[in-house]
């Protein structure tokens, strides 16, 4: 491992705050990087979703806080200590994981005194902690129960007491969810927020597939692409002004279209563009200089049919389905295929007619076309 | 689903006849004749407990108890060591790991009877004089079984649940709390399976036995073979029932 | 990720055990070899190769028919019962290879049920099936013995097939003939080499049974390795029978790894 740069005073004074940090972080299996990341932290008591496509990265940034994988650079920091040279075991972390991992052998009382009993905490303490535990997350009363004799909800709900039970300051879940059905699903993830609320200084980074989890209970969230930090920001701030092509397209539909830069009109704070003939403005911040290759990016729903909005254009209308709360369409502007949306109220030409649509200054942003 | 049902009733009744005639007819000779007061004809003629009660004293009374004592003492010494094999060659990389199995499963295939006579050759000079003691008789049996005793472990610690030692370990277990707490209770089942395996091999073993034994430490195989030789086929008959019972006793107890 | 370090140290004592236990007796073995390499142009050391490598030889192919027979059964026309069959034949590998051997004599020997019954027939004279006393007595014992070892990766195979293939294969017209050619059979074959090649090897280190049936002229190499050093004291002659039975026994073994392996390989990719 190369000897990691000493850090700015005043970024280690950030540190030791932390609930969780990657400054610098790089992992690499054989000659392949699957993660490389510069910074990123979460504050105590955060939770942090990290997110990303099968293969990110997100995982393995996980694992390397949890201590099962080694960077070959960088330092990893757990509730504001520098733990890169601890083990797992002396790291003090709570984890989850999709397949539970319960100890088959043991009761679901054993396996949440499990980290207690190693720790050496007398019996009586431990007795009165795994209660607490179990009764936090609705469990109690199942402490002779194995494993194999709960549902799979109910063993991620003891696969969580256990990990409590130890009091990590940081936990770490990955997919916990991923192997649950729907419903439980949704049901799991009220209650989880309503844990971390009665639990307001644990710090959690919550990995997940599912955008929508990541949207419902994470303070900000981590978008990774090939090992590589893509974005980073609550997600109302990521989806609407994502800060990327990728994130973008990742984070929820996202309709594009390639444009030029006219003029910056300051008095009104309007950036002119063109997309082929047709003239937009855009309600953007004041940059010194703009990329060449912009695009412009316009969620489904802010695309609407007859808006009467400033910035109002004409495609052909392809496609329409009819979901009762609206109707969403599929135009062709451009030589591009476009989703947008209509009340459903809204009386609609027939398909292959013109349509007019429009868009608020305000609901577009502009990402730099990296793909 | 292969068969129609006039065929599959044809194709049942040839298995069974032809299983009856393979594996139901041997036994049923062995243990007939253990009982026999004689057997001259089709059929033996009377029935006795004869045999059996012969057995309780003297050379065949000694040979159970040290076939016994020889199966344990190599099977508990073969899982020691099998333990420790796959324990340390566990999470190698694939071609390491396969090479690692060749060397191990590799006594298996040794012939029995070259074991023996490996260790006459090896260990009937100085510095090590093994030859005529019992200690000979229990090496090669724990050679016979190492590899069985091995692969027990190895399908054992392959088959543990997925990320259940990381679990552990991120809970603050140590490597040892984590090997008696986790590791060890899942293994478990595997080493009873595995210990009953070396056992019954052990118990059946003449080859190498024949090839090293001292006076006074015959087994149960070499006193039925002794037995058999000798024209006293009803006595060996039931000294093979001794055999095959104790071996199943043990294997329940295994299993329990 | 795990400490190999202090992992591959725990497999030390068992390897050191190994190496001065089994592979330096082996060595001492090929080295005394070299003395007693007279015996192998020896008409008797010739004659137990033969009949070595032919029983083996037989003992396998008999064993693997068997138990392609008895999986098929077990596997395709299921009925109550069947699995209990094959448990009791897999109790055969529990049981010392003698005592079928024994049992054999008891069924087939001289004084056995079959010529009992014959003589109670036919009138007395001298045994009219003698076949024990042959080699192939010593096969049919051993196919006895190692079917199950062939049976039970047969039977694991035949359970993991697919029954909507079978079904989508008669549906397509299929006769039960050209399902057990075209699609049963292909899928037996990597568990049938495998099976086989442990068969193969167990059989040419038998022993118990070729003493036990104890037929006249049927010496095989493990046989005549004992009565060169146990009879005759003539160790060098043993080393050098023994060498040439463990080179056969490794060859074969290293063979049957690389099925495996490949067996393990092909189930994952």
């Amino acid at each position: 491992m190369d000897h990691p740069l000493p850090l700015a005073a005043s970024e280690a004074a950030v540190l030791t705050a932390c609930g969780a940090g990657l400054i610098d972080v790089a992992v690499a299996f054989g000659s392949t990087v699957t993660l490389d990341i510069p910074h990123l932290v979460a504050a105590r008591g955060e939770i942090l979703a990290l997110i990303g496509p099968s293969g990110s990265g997100k995982t393995t940034a996980l694992r390397a806080v949890a201590g099962f994988v080694r960077p070959q650079r960088g330092r990893i920091f757990a509730a504001g200590r520098d733990v890169t040279a601890l083990p797992p075991r002396a790291r003090g972390i709570g984890m989850v994981v999709q397949s539970y991992a319960l100890f088959p052998h043991l009761s679901v009382g054993d396996n949440v005194a499990f980290g207690l009993a190693v720790r050496g905490v007398p019996r009586a303490e431990r007795r009165q902690r795994v209660r607490e535990c179990l009764d936090l997350i609705g469990m109690g009363g199942f402490e002779t129960r194995l494993p194999r004799t709960l549902s799979g909800g109910q063993q991620q709900r003891v696969a969580i007491a256990r990990a409590l039970a130890i009091r990590p300051p940081l936990l770490l879940l990955d997919e916990p969810l991923s192997a649950l059905d729907a419903q439980i699903r949704a049901q799991m993830v009220d209650e989880i927020g309503r844990l971390h609320a009665r639990l307001p200084d644990t710090t959690i980074l919550y990995v997940t597939h599912d955008q929508a989890e990541a949207m419902t209970l994470a303070h900000r969230i981590a978008i990774l692409n090939r090992g590589r930090l893509a974005g980073l920001g609550s997600g109302r701030a990521l989806y609407e002004r994502p800060p990327s092509r990728f994130v973008a397209e990742f984070l929820g539909r996202a309709n594009l279209l390639p444009i030029r830069c006219l003029g910056w009109d300051g008095a009104r704070g309007r950036l002119a563009v063109a997309c082929g003939e047709t003239r937009f403005e855009l309600a953007t911040p004041a940059l010194a200089s703009w990329p060449a290759r912009m695009l412009l990016c316009l969620r489904p729903h802010h695309l609407v049919a007859d808006g009467g909005a400033p910035n109002r254009f004409e495609a052909t209308l392809r496609r329409v389905h009819w979901l009762g709360a609206q109707q969403t369409l599929a135009v062709e502007f451009a030589g591009t295929l476009l989703a947008a949306t209509a009340s459903a109220s809204a009386l609609l030409p027939p398909e292959g007619a013109r349509i007019a649509l429009g868009f608020a200054a305000e609901d577009a942003s502009l990402v730099a076309d990296d793909a | 689903m292969l068969f129609t049902e006039r065929e599959r009733h044809l194709v049942v009744a040839v298995f069974l006849g032809l299983f009856a005639l393979i594996y139901g007819v041997p036994y049923a000779l062995i243990l007939a004749a253990s009982l026999a007061r004689a057997w001259n004809g089709v059929l033996p003629s009377g029935l006795t407990g004869a045999h059996f009660a012969a057995l309780a004293g003297g050379a065949d009374a000694a040979s159970l108890s040290a076939s016994l004592a020889t199966a344990a003492m190599a099977s508990l010494g073969a899982l020691l060591l099998g333990l420790l094999a796959a324990l340390g060659t566990r999470g190698l990389p694939r071609r390491g790991q396969a090479a690692c199995d060749l060397l191990f499963f590799a006594p298996s295939a040794v012939p029995t009877v070259s074991i023996g006579l490996g260790l006459l050759v090896a260990f009937s000079r100085k510095p090590v004089l093994l030859n005529g003691t019992i200690g000979i008789v229990i090496l090669a049996h724990l050679l016979i079984v190492f590899a069985y005793a091995y692969g027990g472990v190895r399908t054992g610690l392959a088959r543990l649940p997925d990320g259940i030692e990381a679990m552990a370990e991120s809970l603050g277990a140590g490597p040892w709390a984590r090997f008696r707490r986790v590791t060890l209770p899942l293994l478990a089942p595997h080493l009873r399976g595995a210990a009953g395996l070396a056992v019954a091999m052990s118990m059946g073993e003449l080859a190498a036995t024949a090839m090293v034994y001292p006076p006074g430490w015959a087994t149960l195989p070499l006193r039925i073979f002794a037995l058999s030789d000798r024209g006293a086929v009803l006595d060996a008959a039931a000294l093979t029932v001794v055999l095959a019972s104790a071996t199943f006793c043990v294997l329940g107890l295994l299993r329990k | 990720m795990r400490k190999r370090g202090a992992g591959l140290g725990l497999a030390g004592p068992p390897a050191l055990v190994l190496g001065l236990t089994l592979a330096y007796p082996l060595a001492l073995i090929l080295g005394t070899a070299r003395r007693g390499a007279g015996v192998l142009a020896s008409g008797a050391f010739l004659a137990a190769l033969l009949h070595t490598v032919a029983i083996a030889l037989a003992a396998t192919a008999g064993a693997m028919s068997l138990a392609l027979v008895f999986a098929l059964v077990l596997a395709f026309a299921p009925f109550p019962g069947g699995r209990a069959c094959a448990r009791v034949a897999e109790t055969t590998i529990a049981l010392p290879s003698f005592l079928i051997a024994l049992a054999l004599t008891f069924a087939y020997g001289s004084a056995g049920v079959v010529n009992g019954a014959l003589a109670a027939l036919f009138g007395p004279g001298g045994p009219r099936v003698d076949f024990l006393y042959s080699a192939w007595g010593v096969i049919l014992a051993e196919i006895t013995i190692y079917m199950p070892f062939v049976l039970r990766p047969l039977l694991a195979t035949f359970d993991a097939i697919d029954r909507a293939q079978i079904e989508i294969a008669a549906g397509l017209g299929a006769g039960a003939g050209v399902i057990l050619r075209r699609v049963i059979l292909p899928a037996a074959v990597p568990a049938l080499l495998a099976g086989g090649s442990l068969c193969l090897l167990l059989t040419l280190n038998e022993f118990g049974v070729v003493l036990f049936i104890g037929a006249k002229g049927v010496i095989t190499l493990p046989v005549l390795v004992y009565d060169k050093a146990i009879q005759e004291f003539d160790y060098p002659a043993a080393c050098a029978i023994a060498s040439v039975n463990i080179g056969l026994a490794l060859a074969l073994f290293a063979t049957y790894r690389l099925l495996l392996g490949r067996l393990a390989h092909d189930a994952v990719h």
